[in-house]
């Protein structure tokens, strides 16, 4: 188990992550992709502490004008909402599945646990393109609106991750079919479904959480990627994937914050996410209790 | 206990290990190879498909027009030795003997015939280099005599950059007919040439790479020493950087304008600047009754001069010029630059910079809330042309004109464009004659389907500025000419058929031991190229 120190650490900062992404409208100067708002005078300032810098935009604003650090707040919102939804999707429809498999066994249980073992043959990264490649022949809008962008991606991150909860629901609900209170259950008359999501269920949402703990940092990684990559949330939409993309540009021009800042930002976020991930995991896990 | 098998093993590995060793010095015992890298690739090997600078620049090492561009640019005979106007509205162009494609074909007047009608066909988008040509007939083999629908003076600078290509070879391979770059047709002729220059296409990889090697046989002489050239495109500004800095590529263009010092302090590199000829504007579909790809299902703003000079006046270019281009630029209010013949700098003023001004205009034109327009752009094709939008599209912004930017690669941008799929959208010109009228019967002639105003994508429309083009193309005193020149613009300009942005500046990047000619024009020749 990490240190209390770390711990402390990685809480704090996770928080002041989260207070930032919720308070952001309120407390950033401006939305990074309001184009009215936007000033080309004020572009490329370095942080505070640099010639040239100015208070109103304390770390600094890249080429168009735009305030890096209302970029992180709203790019940190943005990564958290899509990493709660793609996670929440998939522990729900990865247990469902697992659950769905386990109780009726036979073939769908073989029908479900191939399409995973195929799935996982693929990485995760490749999946989500995948979907949201075929989401933007599909649906042309994708590449401009963001709303639709985003749920384009919560569903590709998603549907490239339910694998691992649907295996682990499975193998768990396996193990506690075998059990006299399931037995007990069926003697007195309960259905299938009862079974399965009254009394297997919160007994297998342990080591589910555990995952999701961990696939939540994954998933603001993903997202990031893609983004980078051109394929994730449209360039006006507030991401710091698309950030770090735009600064990489200007790497060997001297404005080093427009890439080093929101890397720091994702990798601190990530750190310490896992780090709680971490924590959660020696409470929750059965087999280390 | 020493293994017996180890030491002959060992010898092995060394011997395996030496052998990837990079050997110092054998680059210099090789043929000199030139490396060059640009921000996006000729989109096919055609030299009639697209009239695009880097297509024709690159296919312009493989074919040669009549006539040709010296290194300052200056016209000089090119497949033709000379040429002489031998009545008002006729030509007679005496070709050049022993000339050989690379295929060995002989070159000839019928190959003119065949390639000035091949950039007269329906796929061409030489259309307008050609478009005042109405016939062409070889005297004998060696002579052509061009006859044109109204007196051309300039008929020779219009044909350097119409290259020829060999009767034989283009019907042999099912390439008579240029590949329509706007239906996404290909033929042979996208990928293999055969051309007459200096020289000869290797491999032609689109996208990836391009080789070029040495014609042994070529007619002219080649200054340089470059004997391969290996072409590649590399679209991210930083990777094309960092590849000139490690010595992966000999030449790039263009310098990110961000990176220009830190090349420049560079021990073994080069940058060359110059200022090009290529001006950058907005378009606005004028033409359609709604405009599309807005948020107006019943009008068109920009058919209201108030609204296209309220979005002229939105435009802050000293600031674009200062932070988006860091000063490698220049503001423009003509679409014709300095170092064009027709220039007048005292018509080279801008409407002011005045976005209280903008606001009011669009309120009188009945758009206090403003509207919404997809506004389209590349962002591979010219200096910091999607970071300009952004910039462009914020200014739009403050003053109500809610822009929803697409910026997009030129192999899908061009053809969308060139569809006239575009309610506001940016492009370059720089006029292939170096001579104002070509920017006249490109972009601001109504489009007439034969040529005029093929480059006129928001389909603006004056009959007294096309009357005016049509006396230009035949006037043959010099100050008379100019005179109508200067009203032309001057009409265009009131009437903000454009809306111009500025003139950018080429930065060329090099390995110091790298000696090329820069030309006003970005045409890169690779026969002018010299590697120390």
């Amino acid at each position: 188990m990490p240190p209390v120190a770390t711990l402390a650490g990685a809480s704090t900062v996770l928080l002041l992550f989260i207070a930032g992404a919720v308070l952001a409208p309120w407390i950033a100067v401006h939305h990074p992709h309001e184009l009215a708002s936007l000033d080309l005078s004020q572009s490329l300032r370095p942080p505070v502490g640099f010639a040239g810098s100015d208070w109103r935009y304390p770390l600094g604003t890249d080429e168009q004008g735009r305030d890096i650090l209302s970029g992180l707040l709203y790019g940190i919102r943005s990564s958290l909402i899509v990493a709660l939804a793609a996670v929440g999707l998939a522990l729900v429809g990865g247990t469902a599945a697992g659950l769905v498999a386990a109780g009726r066994g036979g073939f769908i249980d073989a029908v479900l646990m191939r399409l995973g073992d195929i799935q996982l043959a693929f990485p995760a990264i490749l999946v989500a393109m995948l979907i949201d490649g075929v989401a933007r022949a599909v649906l042309p809008g994708v590449a401009q609106d963001g709303r639709l962008a985003t749920l384009v991606i919560i569903i590709a991150i998603a549907l490239a991750n339910w694998v691992a909860y649907a295996r682990v629901v499975r193998t768990a609900a396996c193990v506690e079919l075998r059990k006299d209170y399931v037995a007990a259950a069926r003697l007195a008359g309960a259905r299938r479904a009862r079974i399965m999501f009254a009394h297997i269920l919160p007994n297998v949402i342990g080591a589910t959480l555990v995952l999701a703990s961990i696939n939540f940092a994954t998933a603001i990684m993903t997202e990031a990627t893609l983004s980078f990559l051109g394929v994730g949330l449209p360039p006006n939409s507030p991401s710091l994937g698309t950030m770090v993309a735009i600064g990489y540009d200007f790497l060997f021009s001297g404005e080093w914050w427009l890439v080093v800042l929101p890397s720091l930002a994702l990798v601190a976020l990530c750190v310490s996410l896992n780090l709680l991930a971490d924590r959660l995991r020696d409470g929750l896990d059965p087999r280390l209790r | 206990m020493k293994c017996a098998g180890a030491r002959p093993l060992a010898a092995l590995l060394l011997l395996a290990a030496l052998s990837f060793l990079p050997w110092a010095g054998a680059g210099e015992a090789q043929a000199r190879t030139l490396r060059v890298a640009d921000q996006g690739d000729a989109m096919s090997m055609d030299p009639h498909s697209l009239n695009d600078g880097l297509q024709l620049s690159l296919t312009g090492n493989i074919y040669e027009g009549l006539t040709a561009r010296g290194p300052t640019l200056e016209l000089v005979p090119g497949l033709a030795r000379s040429w002489r106007s031998t009545g008002p509205t006729t030509w007679r162009f005496e070709l050049r003997d022993e000339v050989r494609f690379h295929d060995g074909a002989p070159f000839s007047a019928d190959d003119v015939v065949f390639s000035l009608a091949r950039a007269a066909a329906p796929g061409s988008d030489m259309r307008a280099y050609v478009g005042l040509v109405s016939r062409v007939r070889a005297v004998d083999t060696l002579t052509v005599e061009i006859e044109t629908s109204q007196p051309a003076p300039i008929l020779p600078e219009m044909l350097s950059m119409v290259y020829m290509m060999n009767r034989r070879w283009c019907e042999t391979h099912g390439a008579e007919q240029p590949a329509d770059k706007r239906k996404g047709m290909e033929n042979a002729a996208s990928y293999r040439a055969n051309g007459t220059g200096p020289y000869r296409l290797g491999a032609r990889e689109p996208g990836v790479r391009t080789e070029f090697e040495r014609n042994p046989d070529y007619w002219g002489t080649i200054e340089g020493n470059v004997e391969r050239v290996e072409f590649t495109p590399i679209g991210n500004d930083a990777t094309r950087v960092a590849a000139l800095i490690s010595g992966e590529i000999d030449l790039m263009q263009p310098v990110p304008v961000r990176d220009i010092p830190r090349l420049e302090a560079a021990p073994r590199l080069r940058v060359r600047q110059g200022p090009e000829l290529r001006t950058i504007f907005l378009g606005m579909d004028i033409e359609s009754e709604t405009l599309r790809f807005s948020n107006l299902d019943d009008r068109n703003p920009f058919r209201d001069r108030r609204v296209r000079l309220a979005m002229y006046q939105a435009i802050d270019i000293d600031a674009i010029i200062e932070r988006i281009m860091r000063g490698a630029a220049k503001p423009a209010a003509l679409l014709v630059g300095p170092g064009v013949r027709g220039y007048d700098e005292t018509l080279d003023r801008r409407h002011p910079y005045d976005p209280e001004a903008a606001r009011r205009l669009l309120a009188e034109a009945g758009y206090p809330e403003g509207f919404e327009v997809r506004m389209d752009c590349p962002n591979d094709r010219y200096v910091n042309d999607a970071e300009t939008c952004q910039a462009i599209a914020a200014m739009f912004a403050r003053i109500g004109v809610r822009v929803r930017l697409d910026a997009q690669t030129r192999s899908v941008y061009f053809p969308k464009i060139l569809a006239r799929d575009t309610s506001l959208f940016m492009l370059g010109w720089t006029p292939a004659t170096y001579d104002a009228h070509n920017v006249l019967y490109n972009l601001m002639a109504t489009p007439d389907g034969s040529g005029q105003g093929q480059f006129n994508l928001g389909g603006y429309s004056n009959p007294r500025l096309d009357e005016l083009t049509r006396a230009i193309a035949s006037e043959t005193q010099d100050d008379r000419r100019q005179e109508l020149i200067a009203q032309a613009l001057r009409l265009h300009h009131e009437e903000i058929g454009h809306l111009p942005l500025h003139q950018q500046n080429l930065a060329w990047g090099m390995r110091g031991n790298v000696r090329m000619v820069l030309r006003a024009d970005n045409f890169n020749d690779f026969k002018w190229i010299s590697i120390d």
